[in-house]
C-alpha cells in the first residue's frame, strides 16, 4: 500500500538510535533532564509521522525525512561527544535535556526577547524599504544621473554599517534607535543598488512598447517600471534582509538596551556570565525563527512573481 | 484621395565610433487611406527602422513622416503597434494587457467598460478563456494574438506591424494572418492604414494591397509592386493562379538581385569571393 510506502524512511532508524543511546551512562553527575529529551524526540517523530501520512506524494516526503534524518543526527552527535564521551566540554556543551529544560524556565523571557528582536528589524527594514525603492526608481530611471548615482551608492554600500555605529549613538535620541539604525543601513544599500540596476537593466523592447502605448509618466513608474524592476529589486530585498540579521547583534549590543531585550543581546548577555545552556538555547532560537522567516517571503517572493512562471 | 501617411526623403544614419552606418536613404513613400502595404526585405535593409520612425520611436536624421499632413514628432493615439516579441507586459493577465491598452486611448471609459470591451476583443481573436492568464502561460500563437487584441482595441486608424508572426510555426502563423485579414475587414469605423514588415514573401502577397521591396547598405526602396487579387482572398485559391505564380517569381528573382548586390559589396570590401 502506499502508506506503508511512505512510512519507510532511514529517519526512522535515525529516532530509535537517538532512543537507543540514551541507554549508554553520562558523563555527569546529576539530573540531565532525560524525559524532556525523549519528549522533544517523540514531538519531532510525530511530526515526522504526520506528515508522512498526510502528504500523499512519495518524493516530498522523502525530501522532507532527509532533513529530520539530518536533524536527528545532529542531536545524535551531539549527544555523544559531549554528555558520552569526553569529546567536547560539558560545560560549554551543556546535555540537551538540560537546554529543552532551560526552554522550558525561560519561556516568556525568549519570546518576549524575540518580540523584540522582530519589532527592531521591522523598524530599520521598513524604513530602509520605503526609502530606498522610490530612490532607487528615480535614480535608476533619470538617465542623466544614474550612472553618477551608480558610482556614488557603490561607494558608500562598502561602508561596514558597524563604523556607524558611534554616530548613532551620539546622534540618535535613544539607544533603541541607535540600533534600528544599524539595521536600517545595513538593509539600505543593497535595496538601493537593486531597484537601480532593475530599471537600469529593463529591456528596451518593454519600454519601447510602453512608449508606443502613450502611457504617462506617472503611469509608467507604477504599473511599468516597478513591475519590470521586481526580480532585481527582491534580489536587493533579499541581500538587505541578510545583512539585517548579520548586523542583528551587533545592533542590539549598543547601549545594552535592558529595557527592551532581543535575542542577540540575551545570547550575548548569558555569554559574558559563562551560561552556555542558555547561550546555545538562544543561538538554537534564533536560527529557528530567522528560518521560518525565510520560508515566508519566499512564499511571499513566489507570489509577486507569480507571472514568471511559463 | 489625400495621403494617410506621407514618408518624406527619410535618411536615418547611425553613429558607430568613426563610421557613420547610413540605415535609411532618401527614402519616400506614399500610403493611402486604408491600404494594407507590405514593407518586404532581407535583413538589414532598413524596414524595422523605418517603421519605427512612423511610429514616432525613432528620429530620422533627415526628411519627415506626415500623418494626414501632420509632422510626426512621438507616439501618437492615432498609431498602434504590434511587435515580434515584448509587445505584452508578462506581469500583466491578457486581459489587463488589453484593459491597459485601451485606458491609455479612451480616458473616458469606467474600469468596468474597458474590462467589457477587452473581453469583445479577446472573442474576437478567438482567446475568451485566456484571459486571466499571464503571458508566459501562452504560446507564442496565442500572445500575438492578445497582441493584436490590443492594438485593435485601441481603435486607432493606422496599425503598424513588425515581423509579428515571424516567431511562429508556419501553421500558426497562416491562420493568424487569416484572422488579421478577417479583422481588419470587418472593422466597423472604415479599413485601418496598415503597414506590415516582413521578410516572408507568401505573407507580403496574401495580405497586401501594394508590396515595397527594400534593400540594404544603404536601405532604399528597390521597387513596388501591385498585388492584384480582389478582396476577399482565400489562400488556396490565390496560390495556384498564373498571377500568384508571376509575382512570387518576380519578386523572388528581385530579391536575389538584391543578394548578388550585396555579395559584391562583401567582395569589394573583404577582397574574397562572397560565399
Amino acid at each position: 500500500m502506499e502508506l506503508k510506502k511512505r512510512l519507510i524512511h532511514v529517519e526512522h532508524l535515525f529516532f530509535i538510535a537517538y532512543l537507543l543511546i540514551q541507554l549508554l551512562p553520562n558523563r555527569i553527575e546529576g539530573d540531565v533532564y532525560t524525559g524532556y529529551l525523549f519528549l522533544m524526540a517523540f514531538v519531532i517523530e510525530g511530526v515526522f509521522l504526520i506528515y508522512s501520512i498526510a502528504e500523499k506524494k512519495k518524493e516530498k516526503v522523502n525530501e522532507v525525512g532527509k532533513l529530520f534524518t539530518v536533524i536527528f543526527f545532529v542531536l545524535i552527535v551531539y549527544e555523544l561527544l559531549s554528555q558520552k564521551s569526553e569529546v567536547l566540554s560539558h560545560k560549554l556543551f551543556p546535555a540537551e535535556g538540560i537546554i529543552i529544560n532551560q526552554l522550558k524556565e525561560d519561556f516568556l523571557k525568549l519570546l518576549s526577547a524575540c518580540g523584540n528582536t522582530l519589532k527592531t528589524v521591522a523598524q530599520g527594514y521598513l524604513i530602509a524599504l520605503l526609502l530606498a525603492i522610490p530612490l532607487g526608481l528615480f535614480l535608476g530611471w533619470q538617465k542623466s544621473i544614474q550612472p553618477t548615482a551608480s558610482s556614488v551608492v557603490r561607494f558608500l554600500s562598502s561602508i561596514p554599517p558597524i563604523v556607524f555605529i558611534p554616530y548613532a549613538i551620539a546622534i540618535l535620541p535613544t539607544f533603541r534607535s541607535a540600533s534600528v539604525f544599524v539595521i536600517f543601513v545595513a538593509a539600505f544599500w543593497p535595496i538601493l543598488s537593486g531597484t537601480m540596476s532593475g530599471v537600469a537593466n529593463i529591456e528596451k523592447g518593454v519600454l519601447d512598447s510602453a512608449k508606443s502605448l502613450n502611457v504617462k509618466p506617472f503611469s509608467q513608474l507604477i504599473h511599468i517600471i516597478f513591475p519590470a524592476a521586481l526580480p532585481h529589486i527582491i534580489d536587493g530585498m533579499n541581500q538587505g534582509m541578510g545583512l539585517s540579521f548579520i548586523l542583528l547583534t551587533s545592533a542590539e549590543m549598543i547601549g545594552a538596551d535592558a529595557e527592551h531585550p532581543g535575542l542577540g543581546y540575551y545570547i550575548n548577555e548569558y555569554s559574558n556570565f559563562g551560561d552556555f545552556k542558555r547561550v546555545i538555547l538562544g543561538i538554537v532560537y534564533i536560527g529557528v525563527v530567522i528560518s521560518v522567516i525565510y520560508i515566508l517571503i519566499q512564499r511571499l517572493e513566489k507570489y509577486l512573481l507569480r507571472w514568471k512562471r511559463a | 484621395m489625400e495621403n494617410k501617411i506621407e514618408i518624406k526623403n527619410i535618411t536615418k544614419e547611425f553613429e558607430e565610433k568613426k563610421d557613420s552606418f547610413r540605415a535609411l536613404n532618401n527614402v519616400s513613400l506614399n500610403i493611402k487611406k486604408g491600404e494594407f502595404i507590405s514593407i518586404l526585405g532581407p535583413s538589414g535593409c532598413g524596414k524595422s527602422t523605418l517603421l519605427s520612425i512612423v511610429e514616432g520611436l525613432s528620429e530620422p536624421t533627415q526628411g519627415e513622416v506626415l500623418i494626414d499632413g501632420k509632422v510626426v514628432h512621438g507616439p501618437g493615439l492615432d498609431r498602434a503597434v504590434v511587435f515580434q516579441n515584448y509587445s505584452l507586459f508578462p506581469w500583466m493577465k491578457a486581459k489587463r494587457n488589453i484593459a491597459y491598452g485601451i485606458e491609455q486611448v479612451d480616458k473616458q471609459l469606467s474600469r468596468k467598460e474597458r474590462n467589457q470591451k477587452a473581453e469583445d476583443y479577446l472573442e474576437k481573436v478567438k482567446l475568451s478563456d485566456y484571459g486571466n492568464k499571464y503571458p508566459l502561460q501562452l504560446s507564442g500563437g496565442q500572445q500575438q494574438r492578445v497582441a493584436i487584441a490590443r492594438a485593435l482595441a485601441m481603435n486607432t486608424e493606422i496599425l503598424l506591424m513588425d515581423e509579428p508572426f515571424g516567431a511562429l510555426d508556419p501553421r500558426t502563423r497562416h491562420s493568424l494572418q487569416k484572422l488579421l485579414l478577417k479583422l481588419w475587414k470587418s472593422d466597423f469605423s472604415g479599413k485601418k492604414t496598415v503597414l506590415f514588415v516582413t521578410h516572408d514573401i507568401d505573407e507580403a502577397i496574401y495580405l497586401s494591397d501594394r508590396i515595397v521591396l527594400m534593400k540594404p547598405n544603404p536601405g532604399e526602396i528597390y521597387e513596388i509592386l501591385d498585388v492584384p487579387f480582389a478582396r476577399p482572398r482565400k489562400r488556396d485559391k490565390i496560390l495556384l493562379t498564373d498571377e500568384y505564380r508571376s509575382l512570387k517569381y518576380k519578386l523572388t528573382s528581385l530579391f536575389r538581385e538584391i543578394e548578388d548586390e550585396t555579395d559584391k559589396g562583401v567582395e569589394k570590401y573583404t577582397g574574397k569571393e562572397a560565399v
